[in-house]
């Protein structure tokens, strides 16, 4: 059988499939994983909607309001008691929204005249106005962009002085500028780009004016502001911020060999290796191949990296990462400031390298993955893994994090962190799922479905609540199909809960609903489910009134 | 409330279409019981699609006045609630529409997410404010009237497509349909404000 259709998927949800479609369903969710799994995913979505949609005003609130109301109809119930014989009473079709209502509340289907009725832009004063005004806008968007325009030619004339001069400079003490590469040494006079070096080329010939670098610079403020704006201050000029923009692609094919500045590209590249939440398993696992090659990490493995030879590059591409994740989780942070890369560039990536990395679990301490982590402070966000593990890049100090997971409630809280020293664990704590997510049945089923169940990780919350939620429902409707549908809900629960009372309790309510569905309207299949399912409760349970009971059903059912 | 006098035996239970009608005949007592007895849901399906307390206070009176003055076109031995329902989801679509809060037709609805997402002026500062319930209400405030109506009625009051269908004035097919896209473009704005904080 094909694969329920999201709609068909939403509808056996919420038991609203026609009763043959609904049994073809039932079938292919039992045997089909990927459906149950998005069975699952949108009853949390339910579950959780209900929740933030779910606002009681409280029990002070309603206490007064019948009465509220009850006085607007006593202040008009003369007039509504003499009135109303002038309509015909219930005669209306299968309206039942009187009149009253309709003329102000119903929806007027179409009272607005399609955007494209030109001439109805200009009916009503309104419409003229906003007409108005979005012309001004065009007009005045117009005007800047060419005012923006303008401005820019002299910007671009200073850039290309610039470009002269450095070329001119750039001749003498560095004659290694090659592409890429050249643009990311630091040597002087490199802050032209790729495409600035073409540039330049091209006009060498009128370019050989003798003027130094400095004269460029002091000539054309602009240029010499963005300069001064880089971190590499005095000794590393200018280079290096261009550098992720511009060189990085030149240099993989045609590097030339490589020259002792370069120590500071190779870190670069380093880092922008992104390094997943998580990956310290995967470090783990490379520890082995790559503890070898620790040793000689420290200087050869920047060495080649600028000009690797085409096969040799995969291996070392392979390496790095795991280096990296090895040195991030353990002692990068020791390793970064005593690095051969000096001064205050150093502490600049001292700040961006550092990770923070720790778990989050819940009120039992068992891990919780999927939750998303986030450093708000500076907006980097993780997503937990499956041991409850995240990482996030974050400099040395208190950090405002919050953990956003379903089921839980979100937590805020300050974190310090400081490099070396492990990061408590974050605790969640479960939300009140069970009873506040069941809008109008809540009333009407409060005995059958809010017992409060021990034992239920925080984990399975929202699983177990969409399962009752489910039994609910079919309670509240009474018919087999509905009990089909929480029997898959239940059945979730049980193949996902660890053994224990909730379990057995689980295992309890999953008999419980195919054993109704099969009394509701027999049939082999749930026949055969009722005695599959009674048969592994009473296995599970201890003895007791409830194992005699499942023991009735099952005479019922007929072993 | 006020204690049923004589009929205290099955007070317990009179059914809708006694107190309706009751209420019919002009017993306003007999009303105030209706009123008592789904003063909750009215309440709660005007609060899902306002948002508001407020609004969902005036809106929820306004309804069961609505149906006092209309109670005698109500036919008896329909279903009640999906009636009041109707007057309520009524009341609030009217008055979004008085406030133009935003646009009559759901085109461009991711469009029009990433506008409003957007003006805020830094994600990350928002991140550590507000919960994922209250991305998840900012979501579901984002959809058309219709989505939210159909979500309110189903996810927050657990209603039956039937009762749904009777509500909105659709065909059962349509609660089917509208339903599962509605619950599908929630979904995709939810991972699209979730993606925009990372």
């Amino acid at each position: 059988m094909t694969h329920l259709t999201p709609e068909q998927l939403s509808a056996f949800m919420d038991g609203g499939l026609p009763a043959r479609e609904n049994a073809a369903a039932a079938a292919h969710v039992e045997s089909c994983e990927a459906c149950r799994a998005a069975l699952a995913s949108l009853r949390a979505d339910d579950a959780a909607l209900a929740g933030a949609l779910t606002d009681d005003p409280g029990d002070a609130y309603f206490a007064t309001f019948a009465a509220r109301v009850a006085e607007r109809v006593a202040a008009e119930g003369a007039r509504a008691a003499v009135a109303p014989q002038t309509g015909s009473a219930g005669a209306g079709g299968g309206g039942f929204v009187a009149d009253v209502s309709r003329a102000s509340a119903a929806r007027p289907k179409r009272e607005t005249s399609p955007w494209y009725d030109i001439g109805s832009w200009f009916r009503t004063p309104t419409r003229l106005a906003w007409v108005g005004g979005v012309a001004t806008l065009i007009v005045a968007a117009g005007v800047v962009l060419m005012t923006v325009r303008e401005s820019g030619v002299p910007e671009l004339r200073d850039a290309k002085l610039l470009e002269r001069g450095s070329q001119g400079a750039a001749r003498a003490p560095a004659p290694m500028d090659a592409p890429g590469a050249g643009a990311e040494s630091s040597g002087p006079g490199t802050q032209g780009s790729a495409t600035g070096d073409e540039e330049s080329r091209l006009n060498d010939a009128d370019a050989r004016s003798p003027e130094s670098n400095e004269a460029a610079r002091g000539a054309l403020p602009s240029r010499a502001r963005e300069m001064k704006r880089l971190p590499g201050g005095e000794d590393v000029p200018v280079g290096p911020d261009r550098v992720p923009g511009f060189a990085q692609p030149p240099a993989t094919p045609t590097a030339p060999p490589a020259e002792p500045g370069q120590t500071t590209h190779v870190t670069r590249q380093r880092r922008a290796v992104p390094l997943a939440a998580g990956e310290q398993e995967r470090a783990g696992q490379a520890k082995a191949d790559t503890k070898d090659e620790t040793g000689a990490s420290g200087a050869p493995v920047p060495e080649a990296q600028p000009a690797p030879p085409p096969t040799a590059a995969r291996s070392i591409e392979k390496a790095k990462p795991a280096a990296e994740s090895l040195s991030g989780t353990t002692d990068r942070l020791q390793s970064a400031p005593s690095g051969v890369r000096g001064g205050r560039s150093d502490e600049l990536k001292t700040t961006i390298d550092s990770r923070l990395c720790g778990s989050v679990v819940d009120a039992r301490g068992a891990p919780v993955a999927g939750a998303q982590v986030v450093i708000s402070d500076h907006g980097v966000t993780a997503i937990t893994d499956a041991s409850g593990h995240y990482c996030l890049d974050a400099a040395p100090g208190t950090h405002p994090l919050s953990v956003f997971a379903v089921g839980f409630t979100p937590l805020r809280k300050d974190v310090s962190f400081t490099p070396g020293a492990a990061v408590e664990p974050l605790v969640v704590r479960s939300v009140e799922v069970l009873p506040g997510t069941m809008g109008a049945t809540r009333a009407l089923l409060r005995d059958e479905t809010v017992t409060t169940t021990p034992g239920v990780p925080d984990s399975m919350r929202a699983v177990w609540s969409a399962a009752e939620r489910a039994t609910a429902e079919a309670q509240r409707e009474g018919t087999a199909a509905r009990f089909d549908v929480a029997g898959v809900a239940w059945n979730d629960v049980v193949a996902r809960m660890p053994r224990g009372d909730a379990e057995i309790e689980a295992r309890f309510r999953l008999a419980d609903v195919r054993y109704r569905a099969w009394e509701l309207e027999p049939t082999p299949g749930r026949a055969a489910e009722a005695r599959r399912t009674l048969r592994e409760f009473i296995d599970r349970a201890p003895a007791g009134p409830r194992q005699d009971r499942a023991r009735t059903m099952l005479a019922r059912v007929g072993a | 409330m006020e204690s049923e006098g004589g009929r205290m035996g099955d007070a317990q239970e009179v059914d809708d279409a006694t107190l309706v009608r009751a209420a019919q005949a002009g017993d306003q007592r007999a009303f105030r019981q209706i009123v008592e007895r789904y003063q909750r849901r009215v309440y709660r399906v005007a609060r899902g699609l306002t948002r508001s307390h407020e609004d969902a206070d005036d809106l929820a009176q306004e309804a069961f006045l609505r149906a006092w003055r209309a109670l005698d076109r109500f036919r008896v031995g329909e279903p009640l609630y999906p009636w009041l329902a109707r007057i309520v989801t009524n009341l609030a679509y009217s008055l979004f529409r008085q406030r133009r809060r935003r646009p009559e037709t759901s085109i461009e609805p991711l469009v029009e997410a990433g506008m409003q997402w957007g003006v805020d002026d830094d994600p990350s500062a928002h991140a550590a404010d507000r919960e994922r319930s209250a991305y998840l209400a900012e979501a579901f405030e984002a959809l058309s009237e219709d989505h939210r109506a159909i979500l309110v009625l189903r996810v927050v009051e657990g209603m039956s497509y039937d009762e749904i269908a009777r509500t909105l004035e659709i065909a059962p097919g349509t609660v089917m349909s509208r339903l599962s896209r509605a619950r599908t473009e929630l979904k995709t704005r939810l991972e699209a404000r979730t993606r925009e904080t990372r």
